[in-house]
């Protein structure tokens, strides 16, 4: 081995971050469990839309529900999304967590020193990672719930419209999720944060509810206008993605790593 | 090359380092030693800013660690442990780090080829032992080839050939000019391979010196073996400078370790007290024995403060 290097670079660059990038995103790759978590999601979500689905159709055969009532397929879709975005949560915990439990985090900072990119660009991958999975979840609940229904009447959804409003909320849900795994350190603790966050407040009174990430993340999937439309229920979840991934940066660079 | 300038860290009513100030020059291998506690590892965890000082400064190549652009080309760091996720390959993981400085995949095979890897590359490093593990940490320092390197306890679960292997290693880098810092434990490894020794106690600088000159401030030592038991006292009165101490022999009551008077002085004295000498040699002071005088000179001294501030 010879000695190579004596100019000493300083400041950060668009190379360091592109680099960057690039590692994180093939450290989400190089175990199985985030890639794993996803694919969960998405079979997850399938098949809780196909339960759902079949339930209506159930309904509608035991005279629960008079037949012909149109089955509302964007409200079986944000079910589903809600139901199954806790595993997209655990995928997108998977880039953080382990790092801290294993002291990987030190050899992450190590190579990029300014944690606040090294968090930033987490988060971008989680988001990534997230909104992958959303924009094959999306169509898969569709088509799921379309093979249930048969001739029933339904409120459609175009494929492409779930793929995209799907993967905006897994997205969102990813980002936060990495907000919370800097901010707590903990994968237990990240975890019951956000299923506190994403899928307790569902069952919140509905003018408490609606100011959490949870009642945004499906408005914004089934685009019916409840309790928003769909740009506001996206701006309450950007205002969230946001609120934490800034005190996540803050505690990141105050505290010691 | 590194610089450590008036550094201090306290967590809460601890102080972990009290303004320390010392400087690591280039082609030079430097251990850092002290007791448990002392403050070696803060002390590197601050220079690559993965804790913030109290006050001071630490710096590579004149700049902080977290202005530098292209850090692991500067600084290599193992701090110890196996800081690694469980699930990845040592591959894996060192390809990870070297995406962020764009190195080459030949680069990650030539560190595990340097570092006895190759041949576990592929299993996951939640399977590897410490010394393995301690392998992948120097693997993932020497990734960017860097001009400093920084090591906490290196040889700490590694075998004889390991520990031989380290020790060739450090040479063979601060003789291609690069700086490198090491804690250690084994006085016998850093007398080996160091050229100065930075002594840490109580996270005060003790001592930054070569390690010549701190074996020297212990004192050599004279071992005197006789049949006679309480050959102590007579030579007492022969050489009444001296300090006698009985050594921990088990096997045989009438050895006595001598200090503050040469082999020639004790063995006339022995002489002259008509003792019957099995063994009379002198021990040469080492690093050890000159740390242990010197952090036995500190706690001394700061139990006496103590004791005054008592008072």
């Amino acid at each position: 081995m010879s000695r190579r290097n004596t100019a000493v670079a300083v400041g950060a660059t668009p190379a360091a971050l592109v680099a960057l990038v690039r590692s994180e995103w093939g450290k989400a790759w190089s175990v199985r469990a985030p890639a794993a978590c996803l694919a969960g999601a998405v079979l997850l979500a399938a098949a809780t839309a196909f339960t759902l689905a079949n339930d209506q159709v159930r309904a509608m055969q035991t005279g629960e529900l008079p037949l012909g009532t149109p089955v509302g397929v964007p409200e079986v879709l944000a079910s589903a999304v809600a139901f199954a975005q806790v595993v997209v949560v655990l995928a997108a915990l998977q880039l953080v967590t382990p790092e801290y439990a294993s002291g990987q985090i030190a050899i992450t900072f190590l190579s990029h020193p300014r944690r606040w990119v090294v968090m930033l660009t987490k988060t971008a991958v989680a988001g990534a990672l997230g909104a992958l999975a959303g924009l094959l979840s999306g169509p898969l609940c569709v088509a799921a719930t379309e093979l249930v229904l048969g001739d029933a009447p339904r409120v459609t959804v175009p494929a492409t419209e779930a793929a995209v409003v799907t993967a905006g909320a897994f997205a969102c849900a990813a980002m936060i999720a990495v907000a919370l795994g800097f901010l707590t350190r903990s994968g237990v603790a990240a975890l019951s944060t956000a299923f506190v966050l994403l899928v307790l407040t569902l069952a919140a009174p509905a003018a408490t509810g609606q100011v959490f990430p949870g009642v945004a993340g499906g408005a914004l999937v089934s685009g019916t206008g409840d309790p928003y439309t769909r740009g506001v229920a996206l701006l309450v979840l950007l205002a969230w993605v946001a609120a934490s991934v800034g005190a996540a940066v803050v505690s990141v660079e105050r505290r010691d790593a | 090359m590194l610089q450590f300038t008036e550094i201090s860290k306290r967590y809460g009513p601890v102080t972990a380092l009290d303004d320390v100030s010392f400087r690591v020059e280039e082609g030079t291998v430097t251990g850092l030693l002290g007791p448990n506690g002392a403050g070696k590892s803060t002390l590197m965890r601050l220079l690559v800013g993965l804790d913030r000082p109290t006050s001071g400064t630490a710096t590579v190549a004149g700049h902080r660690y977290r202005d530098l652009g292209w850090p692991l080309r500067v600084l290599g760091t193992h701090l110890g442990g196996r800081p690694v996720h469980r699930r990845r390959s040592a591959r894996a993981h060192l390809r990870s780090v070297a995406q962020t400085h764009g190195l080459a995949r030949r680069r990650v095979d030539e560190v595990l080829e340097l570092t006895g890897l190759a041949e576990v590359a592929h299993r996951a490093a939640g399977g590897f032992s410490l010394g393995m593990g301690q392998r992948l940490g120097l693997a993932g320092a020497l990734l960017g080839d860097p001009a400093a390197l920084v090591l906490d306890e290196p040889v700490n679960g590694l075998d004889t050939d390991g520990v031989r292997w380290i020790r060739q290693l450090l040479r063979m880098l601060a003789d291609q000019g690069r700086t490198v810092l090491v804690s250690s434990h084994l006085m016998s490894e850093v007398q080996l391979v160091a050229d100065r020794v930075v002594v840490l106690g109580g996270g005060r600088l003790l001592a930054d010196t070569t390690v010549a000159e701190l074996a020297s401030r212990a004192r050599d030592e004279v071992v005197l073996r006789t049949v006679e038991r309480g050959a102590d006292d007579r030579l007492r009165a022969l050489l009444p400078e001296a300090a006698i101490l009985p050594v921990d022999d088990p096997v045989d009551g009438g050895a006595w370790r001598v200090t503050g008077a040469s082999e020639r002085e004790v063995g006339l004295a022995a002489r002259s007290a008509d003792l019957t000498v099995l063994h009379l040699a002198r021990e040469t002071a080492d690093l050890e024995a000159g740390y242990l005088t010197l952090v036995g000179e500190q706690g001394q001294q700061g139990q006496q403060v103590a004791a005054e501030e008592v008072r």
